[in-house]
Order: structure tokens, then C-alpha cells, then sequence
């Protein structure tokens, strides 16, 4: 499952980021941001118009995301809701 | 440069508080405020440590990794690396570190430490880390990081003693140097989870108030409710608080001028000083309090954390004019002044949104322009409209004697009838112009329904002018 498909307030586990073309810098800052596997992550608030970007809660730090940057990061979800 | 003198530059992820360490260690006053990208480019303070050596301090953008894309990180890579033009390596490394977020803050130490330079960790903010009832065990985590390490809180006086004790102190040795790759990265990541579960208990990711704001401040009805009403509110108060001492300092200067006019014989000199030099310095002095209100409140914005919220929920609708939600930030500090707005567009990533963003913020009516806009709209909009009834006219800056007010209106309205009135029948020049009253109990200025404000002054000579200020319609 894509982070970006994540419902609100669901929590998951990072499983690694897609690099979406050759050296995809937005990729590798999302891996030093500490998107890395087993990492829990956690989609806090939707952005007003069109869901979008996303706040995804990285441990105590959280972050705004497009869709698109969302996108590229696979999770899984970690419980049966 | 004197070989007791110690290079110190303080590097970290963004909005850790390093330079609020540096301004606590060297008594400097750079920006700081509660967003990520604050500071967009090095600065250097001297300090002299208790024991006499004199300390360099440098103060650098925040970077989350070495693999800047911004220009901003780019600065601090090219300065530990030292590519910076005119800037030796430093002698020593302060990693600043958010203890209260140190899940991301401790990867970029490692990624510090594996330069191989002699650094020394600061935790930094825990006395949030405390509020939230976090405990870190410092010894064990000095031993595992093999390097010193210490508690401070910038933002408390005498908060970073135990810093300054440390550097002041003998340099620590550096661990050796290793190479950068991606698969050493994602080991980082590794060693920073050991890091964590050996070192420090943490009862709670966040904190309960913080969430429970971020409910409403983020919710998509609501947040841009709250955003709404928070903007009216702030550009209303710049006038609403500011318009009272404007109106005091213009009034102010208008009795200086008069009283020391008085003194003076009548003629250029006389002229100079009254309308000159008094009107003049009450105009632009008069727009203090609207330029001061407004720096107040963006601050209070800035350190309340809240601009990168509405940087997020603004995100969409800016993109669909071409920027980003972090356009939202320079931008409204662009209000204050251009010039930090334009300069803060550095931390933007992407090269397109920079510029644009570049491009748009000179646009905003920064406050020091609004004298400008009063002097431009005084010389150009003409004082006769031929569609309606000009009540009165607008002129912005200097003291107009009656008849030329009164020749560029239909209606001269005012507050001291008999000035007026005495006015109007000695100066025959004034013919035409319609002469309206009214009266306010004891008030020295009218206000004039539309919103104009009209102020008569006896002049030396018993001469009345008019003050008027804003565009009467
Ligand atoms: N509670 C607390 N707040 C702090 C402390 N140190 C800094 N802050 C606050 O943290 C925020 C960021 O501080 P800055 O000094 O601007 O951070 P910075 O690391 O220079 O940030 P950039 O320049 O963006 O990289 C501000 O709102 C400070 O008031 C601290 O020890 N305790
Ligand atoms: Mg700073």
C-alpha cells in the first residue's frame, strides 16, 4: 500500500521508498527524513482542497507531503482496522 | 587571527535552535523563529570564553542531510567542507540537536560525526523534552557517539553554561573519518534506532496540547476558517492600533512646528520648518506605529509555529497559481519588508517555485511603502472628478493653505466651524468651494463620514491650513 492511500489517523510501518526516476532526489530526502523501513508512520491531517498535501507524523516529527511525494513511499498497514 | 582563537560553527537540522544558541553565546541578535529555514546564511559572532580564549562562533542554515538541494544547505555542506570561499574548516563541530526529536535529529549527527572532525553534541530544547517527560541518558549516549555531549536551552538565560564549559575546555579527539554511501546511509538509520532504544525513554511521540491544536488549526473547514480570521485580524490591527498614535505623532508635530514657527518671521524659513521639516517628519514618522504593530504580529505568527500550518493548508490553492505553500511564508513577511521575504525564499527546494516566489514577493505592499503610496496618490490622482462632488482632497504630506484646499474641492467639511468659516470669507480665492461643518465634541480633527480626515491649524499670522491625510471622495 502507498502512503498516499493511507486513511487518516490509520497507523503503518514504512516498507522503503520508490525512487520514481534515476537519482530521484525527492526520494533520498525522504529516506534522510527517516522514511526507512519499520519505521511507524501516520497520516495526521488532509490538506482542504483535493486531500492534498498530506501531514504524515514520522515519530514526533511531522511532515507535509504532496501526494505525489507520498506516492513513492510503501507501508504496511499494521493492524486489521 | 591569534592562535588562541577557536573556529566554532554550530550545524543541525533545521529549527533546532541554533541560532538561538548563538545569539545566547555571543549576545548577537539574528532571526529566530519557529519554522524550518530561518536562517538562509552564515553568520559569525566572537565570544570570549571564561578562560580568556576568544571563541569564533558561526552560525549556519539548517540542513537535514549533506545532500543539500537547497542553497541554503548547500552553504553549511560547503563550509564543513570546507569549499567555502574565504572560510577555513572549523576547528570544532557544535551538532545542535532537538532532544525532543532526536528519532531525526541524531541521523545528522551521524552524518556529521562521519566527517571525522572534532565535534561536540548539543542536546538542545530539553526543557521541552523534560515538560514532556522525556529522559535521556546523556553518559550512555556520550559513550556510544564517542563524543562529549550536552544538555542546553537556548532560549533560557545562562541555559548553554554547560556548552560554553565544554568548548571552552579542552577540543575532543575526532573518531575517524569514514566514506559516504548509500548503503552506510540507510545503516544510519539502523544505528540510530539503537541509539535510541539504549539511551532514551520517551512516554509519548507528541504532546497532547500540540495534537489536539493541530485538530483544528489543520482541520480543512475549520483551519481555513481559523486562517481566514487570523489574517483579517492582524492586517485590522495594524490599523486599528496603529491609526490612534499615528494621528497622536502627526498632531504632535503639527503644535511642535506651529509653536516653533511662531518664533520665526514669516517666509521660506518659516515655511521650511512648518511645512517642511514638522509636516514632513509627521507624515513619515506618523507611519511608525502601523510599520511596528504589524513586525509585532508577524512575530507572534513566526514563534507561535503557526506559518507552517497555514503553509500547509495553503498549500493546493497556491500551487494553482504557480507556487507552493512554502511561498506562503516569505510571502507574508514580504508585508513587513521585501527584502528578508525575497532572501527566505532560499530555503524553497525547487529552483521554478524559488523564482517565482522571487518574482511575486517584491509585489506585497511592504509596510515602508505605504508613505509612498499617500505621496504618489497626493501627486497623481487628480483632485477633480468630474463624475462626482469631491468633498475634499487628499494631499498626504505637507500643511495646504485654505484656498488652495479649498479650490480643489466641492466641499471642504471640518470640525472647527469658526476656523472654517473665517477662513473661507478672508481668502477670496476660495469662491466656489461649498463649505460644510460639523462638529465633534472637542475633538482638534474631524472625521469625515466617508473616512477622510480633515485638520485645521491656525498658522502664524492667523493663516488657517488644512491637514488632510487620506483621499476624500
Ligand atoms: N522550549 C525551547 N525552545 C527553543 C529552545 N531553543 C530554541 N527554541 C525555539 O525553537 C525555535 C527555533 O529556533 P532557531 O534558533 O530559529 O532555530 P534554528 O536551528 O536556527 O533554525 P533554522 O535557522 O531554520 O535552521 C524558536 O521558536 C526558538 O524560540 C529551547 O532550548 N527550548
Ligand atoms: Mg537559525
Amino acid at each position: 500500500m502507498r502512503l498516499s492511500e493511507l486513511p487518516k489517523g490509520a497507523a503503518a510501518v514504512v516498507d522503503r521508498v520508490d525512487d520514481a526516476h534515476d537519482a530521484d532526489l525527492i526520494a533520498q530526502r525522504l529516506r534522510d527524513l527517516g522514511f526507512v523501513e519499520g519505521e511507524p508512520v501516520r497520516v495526521v491531517a488532509l490538506g482542504p482542497l483535493g486531500a492534498d498535501p498530506l501531514l504524515v507524523q514520522i515519530g514526533s516529527t511531522r511532515f507535509a507531503l504532496r501526494r505525489s511525494e507520498a506516492a513513492r513511499i510503501s507501508v504496511c498497514v499494521e493492524t486489521a482496522p | 587571527m591569534s592562535a588562541a582563537s577557536l573556529r566554532i560553527a554550530l550545524v543541525g537540522n533545521p529549527n533546532c535552535g541554533k541560532t538561538a544558541l548563538f545569539n545566547q553565546l555571543t549576545g548577537g541578535r539574528q532571526k529566530v523563529a519557529n519554522y524550518a529555514g530561518v536562517t538562509i546564511e552564515r553568520k559569525e559572532g566572537r565570544f570570549t570564553a571564561p578562560s580568556g580564549r576568544v571563541l569564533q562562533i558561526l552560525d549556519l542554515p539548517g540542513t537535514y542531510s549533506f545532500d543539500a538541494t537547497s542553497p541554503d544547505e548547500q552553504i553549511t555542506r560547503d563550509v564543513l567542507e570546507g569549499n567555502y570561499p574565504g572560510e577555513a574548516v572549523p576547528d570544532l563541530i557544535v551538532c545542535v540537536a532537538d532532544a525532543t526529536n532526536l528519532r531525526l535529529h541524531l541521523r545528522f549527527v551521524l552524518e556529521v560525526k562521519r566527517l571525522g572532525r572534532p565535534m561536540v553534541l548539543a542536546l538542545n530544547m530539553m526543557d521541552a523534552a523534560r515538560r514532556r517527560g522525556m529522559v535521556i541518558d546523556v553518559d550512555e549516549l556520550q559513550r556510544r557517539l564517542g563524543m562529549p555531549v550536552v544538555e542546553t536551552v537556548a532560549v533560557k538565560r545562562g541555559g548553554a553554561q554547560a556548552l560554553i564549559a565544554r568548548v571552552d575546555g579542552e577540543v575532543p579527539t575526532a573518531a575517524p573519518a569514514q566514506p559516504d554511501d548509500a548503503a552506510s546511509r540507510a545503516d544510519l538509520h539502523v544505528q540510530v534506532r539503537q541509539l535510541l532504544a539504549a539511551t532514551v525513554t520517551m512516554p509519548r511521540q507528541t504532546a497532547a496540547v500540540d495534537d489536539a491544536l493541530d485538530r483544528w488549526a489543520l482541520h480543512p473547514v475549520f483551519g481555513l476558517a481559523i486562517l481566514a480570521v487570523v489574517m483579517f485580524l492582524v492586517f485590522q490591527a495594524v490599523y486599528a492600533a496603529g491609526k490612534p498614535m499615528t494621528d497622536a505623532i502627526g498632531n504632535g508635530f503639527g503644535w511642535l512646528g506651529e509653536h516653533l514657527a511662531s518664533g520665526l518671521p514669516e517666509g521660506p524659513l518659516q515655511s521650511l520648518v512648518v511645512k517642511g521639516l514638522f509636516g514632513g517628519l509627521g507624515t513619515v514618522i506618523g507611519f511608525l506605529p502601523e510599520i511596528l504593530v504589524l513586525f509585532f504580529f508577524i512575530l507572534v505568527l513566526e514563534e507561535s509555529g503557526y506559518l507552517p500550518r497555514a503553509a500547509f493548508l495553503l498549500d493546493r490553492m497556491m500551487l494553482s497559481v504557480g507556487l507552493t505553500g512554502r511561498s506562503f511564508i516569505p510571502l507574508l513577511s514580504s508585508f513587513a519588508c521585501a527584502i528578508p521575504g525575497i532572501m527566505g525564499t532560499r530555503s524553497i527546494q525547487d529552483p521554478r517555485d524559488r523564482l517565482t516566489t522571487i518574482l511575486v514577493a517584491p509585489l506585497m505592499t511592504c509596510s515602508a511603502r505605504l508613505p509612498v503610496y499617500a505621496l504618489l496618490i497626493g501627486a497623481f490622482i487628480p483632485m477633480h472628478s468630474s463624475r462626482q462632488r469631491r468633498t475634499c482632497i487628499a494631499d498626504g504630506a505637507a500643511l495646504v493653505p485654505y484656498a488652495q484646499a479649498a479650490r480643489h474641492c466641492d466641499r471642504l467639511v471640518g470640525a472647527h466651524q469658526h476656523l472654517l468659516e473665517a477662513a473661507h470669507r478672508r481668502d477670496p480665492r476660495a469662491d466656489g468651494a461649498d463649505v460644510v461643518y460639523f462638529q465633534l465634541p472637542g475633538a482638534a480633527a474631524g472625521r469625515h463620514p466617508a473616512g477622510d480626515r480633515i485638520q485645521l491649524r491656525r498658522l502664524p499670522g492667523s493663516r488657517v491650513a488644512i491637514h488632510l491625510r487620506a483621499v476624500g471622495l
